[in-house]
């Protein structure tokens, strides 16, 4: 119950930091996506099928605040928990730089899933160097980001709950 | 059978979360209309807080600047910087005091030009993603916003409305790739479809090769897409390209509202019926007295 409601008010910090404060604050290129980072670390630690639905409705909460065909970020956001699960129970992942390396492997899946809705879908013009640009921003901001979004989520989440869910 | 799901459990739900999302991604890639349960819900939460936090973030961003170009400044200075800095905090006060005013007072009169019902409501947020062009707005279904509404400002279109909550709706904004608005170009009367790209910025298409198209000419909405109203402003033609032999030519439009700079906008009622451009013969008068 305490997990739900963190990562539901983590998912609603993180929306709105996307869509507010950072564009009040002016002084950065791109938002970082704090939505990638929040189910990579679900992926990490929450190897249940509420960590799944949890990463599917931060997907459905970006869906919801962007201008993306409903189901875009839903399918992303899913696809990130489910490559960060798979190689999580394969490898040992504890460490920080493990958790940028997850991040970084939850935005690469991004910027595929993206890259291909846009090759597969747009039926208008596409300039690939600003979808790029933006995306590659959006990850390398994800990634500054990371240590300090995952030692918040830890100093909030007690570590028997983390490893009782990952059992 | 039950062991097995048990232990793959993540893996079925994974599975499944998976093609729901592909199901809800087809389907409204397929269909016009948005196909979204739970955004509603989602609106309704967040806006509220994101409406407070961007008060909150103006409020904290304007005291560090003030903080930080105090310190280190010796006692009689920091006094008379105060000093000068509370009169010109009145200054910026009365003169951003003036500017709403002045803002209001456009967004008043654009009010009053409109033909149909129209609410006045405030930007509360921008895209969350860096690829689209989209904005929430602090009114929704209680205030009369429905989808498919028009969004204007005082310096012209901004984009319509794609989804609403009870107090809250979501802004296609004119320069989002998916955004077309049906227009004139006020001189020459062409017309042509503005869309916006993928890179900001809108381009004028459709315009038959003939048209009388030059750099600098006024482009403002036609009414016949039964979502604006005739005669709205969207922007200025800033670069033509003609291809030799081609049906239509293009060019590109500089939006007349400065997106990044929006923050009062008026909601506006599909215009009943409109008279086709051929039948006006001086054409509508451009509602956009005052820049973005």
């Amino acid at each position: 119950m305490r997990s739900l409601l963190i990562f539901a008010m983590a998912g609603v910090l993180a929306v709105v930091v996307q869509t507010t404060l950072v564009q009040r604050l002016g002084f950065l290129p791109a938002a970082p996506d704090l939505i990638v980072t929040l189910c990579v670390y679900l992926g990490l630690h929450y190897h249940t099928a509420a960590g799944a639905l949890g990463a599917f409705l931060l997907g459905y909460l970006l869906d919801t605040f962007s201008g993306a065909v409903p189901g875009l970020y839903c399918l992303t956001m899913t696809l990130v928990f489910g490559m960060v699960y798979l190689v999580s129970k394969r490898l040992w992942m504890e460490n920080p730089m493990s958790n940028i390396a997850a991040v970084a492997l939850g935005s690469a899946v991004k910027i595929v899933t993206v890259v291909l809705y846009f090759a597969i879908v747009a039926t208008r013009s596409v300039n690939w160097w600003f979808v790029l640009r933006t995306l590659m921003l959006e990850a390398l901001l994800a990634l500054l980001c990371a240590p300090a979004v995952f030692a918040a989520l830890d100093s909030y989440l007690p570590r028997s709950a983390r490893q009782h869910a990952a059992e | 059978m039950l062991n097995l799901l048990r232990r793959y459990s993540v893996l079925f739900t994974t599975g499944t979360l998976l093609l729901l999302s592909a199901a809800l991604l087809v389907t409204n890639t397929r269909t016009s209309r948005r196909i979204d349960p739970l955004g509603v819900v989602f609106l309704e939460i967040i806006t509220p807080i994101s409406h407070l936090l961007s008060s909150v973030s103006g409020t904290m961003s304007n005291t560090w600047r003030t903080y930080v170009d105090l310190v280190g400044v010796r006692q009689e200075r920091e006094w008379l910087r105060r000093r000068v800095r509370e009169l010109e905090n009145q200054v910026e006060r009365a003169g951003t005091l003036e500017t709403q005013n002045a803002r209001l007072q456009a967004l008043l009169d654009l009010r009053e030009g409109m033909p149909g019902q129209s609410v006045a409501a405030r930007i509360t947020g921008v895209d969350a993603s860096g690829l689209f062009r989209t904005a929430t707005v602090n009114k929704g279904e209680s205030d009369g916003v429905q989808k498919g509404m028009a969004v204007v400002s005082p310096g012209g279109v901004v984009g319509r409305v794609v989804s609403t909550s009870p107090n809250a709706a979501r802004v296609l904004l004119l320069e989002d790739p998916s955004s077309g608005v049906d227009v004139l170009v006020q001189r020459s009367r062409a017309r042509g479809i503005v869309e916006g790209s993928l890179n900001g910025g809108c381009q004028l298409k459709y315009v038959k090769h003939r048209e009388d198209l030059r750099v600098g000419d006024l482009v403002a909405t036609s009414g016949l897409d039964g979502i604006f109203p005739k005669g709205v402003l969207v922007g200025t033609v800033s670069r033509l390209s003609r291809e030799e032999g081609g049906l239509f030519q293009t060019a590109q439009v500089e939006p007349a509202v400065d997106f990044n700079k929006l923050e009062e906008v008026m909601v506006v009622e599909a215009p009943e019926n409109e008279v086709p451009p051929e039948a006006s013969q001086n054409g509508p008068a451009t509602h956009a007295p005052s820049g973005g």
